[in-house]
């Protein structure tokens, strides 16, 4: 649905030339997800307005729905740009409409009539469940109301794809999961394709169905978020995932903690869940087979993609061998796993 | 005071109202296509044309850097052209126009400027087309701001029309010359500026009062 080619943007300000987006190609199929995550800084704003053109690549295509937007004048471009939703993260709402009429005006435009404006907007009012606040204006809404209305805008005109840019970045945790969960169900109801950047690996984790990440305006990785959380590559992707995961061994027990085994000391592991694990109840199992207790301290699982993803910081009590055994068993069924040091038992 | 005196305050007062009404009208309009027009061409706005925004410029600069007592002698043929005649009330209100242009062309400008660009985005990714811009946005979520530069307009006009009566024009500033000034009558001149103070405060109040009831930022 959208494809960028070889696109290249730089800025130049005095002597100096900043690349703002250095040759980057991504594709966004029909009907998914995509989520762009960097560092601010990284292009990704610059990115996402090149897909409606609200900024012009120097070099490259960019193709929606099979046209290529830069071969297009000015009546047709913006003809095109009733296809591409687009909401943002100050939401841009015009103060002189109330939300209602905020969410007429891409209709007057098409030119429906008063009588398919109303219906139209009534139904994405109650689409994004502001049905109640259509006579408000938008300085009397909250954040995540302000949003919703900025949604049910740039889903007037039926577009084929929404650009979300950094929609969430200015909601509190609580209403960014709201916001979230009703762009996914935009998604799923109306089969829109959704291209959306953000700074916050949890957004990716939430909604998407691909990631790619970039950095100084590089795209250094991208796939499946399943896939790139289980097999990042690159130190960028690596530490945005790790920021989503909150693993902490408790302090009690980092005292007592040894790099080597000792007498009368257990591992203490941290097991990684990902893609590749084999889907099994392999805690209970490794405690059968191997005849070991193990003792869960902490744990960050969930699902991203429809596959458990995460991390379990674990004692295994048994026997070396048995012990030893039983990480072998993890590794076999594709867990990671990472031996952080042995335990004394408190005496 | 005696009654033909009174008599003729009434009058001067018709007569300023009329100049600042008609010339607040006709100079506000073109004020606003101006001022749209030297915002819209900027570059990175909607239409940039930076040659006619150069041009633009300098000629609001000239308008407003010539004194308004020398701008109603110097176009007197111009006066002459548009009005008939170069003396008189309605005459009058042809350089009360000419002045209050450029000055209500950069408050417009000022105005528009405070609105977010942002906006403009949005705007574009609706796929608005330059004009439905100025149309659908600029003007509506600027009119608070608009209808605050004609309140300010209008009271400069207050101002300027008061110079009238050196073409004819009469108006309160007028009476406030030749008989508080010249023939030394204080209760005249106290009574003009009395009543152009006043004057001044209906304005203002109700430029207020319809600010307010168009403003829902």
């Amino acid at each position: 649905m959208i494809k960028l080619n070889g696109i290249y943007k730089r800025y130049h300000s005095g002597p100096n030339t900043i690349a703002a987006l250095d040759n980057i190609n991504l594709h966004v199929p029909v009907g998914k997800i995509m989520g762009i995550v960097g560092p601010s800084g990284a292009g990704k704003s610059t990115l996402i307005r090149m897909v409606n053109l609200l900024e012009r690549p120097d070099q490259g295509s960019i193709i929606v729905d099979g046209m290529n937007l830069l071969h297009l004048n000015r009546r047709d471009l913006a003809e095109s740009r009733r296809k591409i939703g687009m909401i943002f993260q100050q939401f841009h709402l015009l103060s002189s409409r109330t939300v209602f009429e905020n969410i007429a005006l891409p209709l007057e435009l098409i030119g429906f009539s008063k009588k398919e404006i109303k219906q139209r907007v009534e139904e994405l009012l109650q689409l994004v469940g502001l049905a109640d606040r259509a006579m408000a204006y938008p300085a009397e809404l909250s954040g995540g109301q302000k949003q919703r209305v900025g949604i049910a805008r740039a889903l007037a005109p039926s577009p084929k794809v929404l650009l979300c840019d950094e929609a969430t970045s200015a909601l509190d945790p609580k209403t960014t999961h709201s916001i979230l969960n009703l762009i996914q169900e935009i998604n799923r109801k109306l089969g829109l394709t959704i291209l959306l950047i953000t700074h916050e690996m949890d957004v990716i984790k939430t909604i998407c169905d691909e990631v790619a990440i970039l950095d100084q305006g590089k795209l250094v990785e991208r796939g499946k978020v399943t896939s790139i959380f289980s097999n990042a590559t690159t130190a960028v992707a690596r530490n945005f995932i790790n920021a989503t995961f909150h693993l902490k061994i408790p302090e009690e027990y980092a005292t007592r903690m040894k790099p080597t085994p000792c007498d009368q000391s257990y591992p203490l592991v941290k097991l990684g869940f990902t893609g590749n694990t084999v889907d099994k109840p392999l805690i209970s199992e490794a405690s059968r087979l191997f005849n070991i207790d193990i003792s869960i301290l902490s744990a960050d699982v969930e699902y991203a993609g429809g596959i458990k993803f995460g991390y379990l910081l674990a004692e295994l009590f048994g026997t070396q061998h048995q012990c030893k055994a039983a990480q072998q068993f993890f590794i076999q069924n594709n867990i990671q796993l990472e031996v952080l040091g042995y335990v004394r038992i408190n005496d | 005071m005696s009654e033909s005196m009174i008599k003729l305050l009434i009058a001067a007062l018709g007569q300023t109202v009329l100049m600042v009404c008609v010339s607040t009208l006709f100079a506000s309009l073109l004020g606003l296509i101006l001022g749209v027009i030297l915002h819209i061409t900027r570059p990175g706005q909607i239409l940039p044309l930076p040659r006619v925004q150069k041009i633009l410029e300098m000629l609001i600069n000239a308008g407003r850097s010539i004194p308004f007592i020398i701008l109603m002698v110097a176009i007197i043929p111009f006066t002459r052209l548009i009005a008939g005649s170069s003396i008189g009330t309605v005459a009058a209100i042809v350089p009360l126009t000419v002045a209050a242009i450029p000055f209500m062309a950069r408050l417009v400008e000022g105005v528009l400027m405070e609105i977010p660009p942002g906006l403009m985005d949005a705007a574009q990714a609706m796929g608005l087309q330059p004009f439905q811009v100025i149309t659908k946005i600029l003007l509506p979520e600027a009119l608070p701001g608009l209808l605050n530069s004609v309140t300010i307009t209008m009271i400069t006009l207050v101002n300027y029309s008061a110079m009238a009566g050196a073409i004819g024009g009469g108006g309160l500033g007028d009476i406030g010359i030749r008989y508080g000034y010249q023939r030394f009558d204080g209760a005249v001149m106290l009574a003009t500026v009395l009543i152009l103070i006043l004057l001044v405060q209906l304005i203002q109040s109700a430029g207020h009062y319809l600010v307010k009831k168009v403003d829902h930022r």
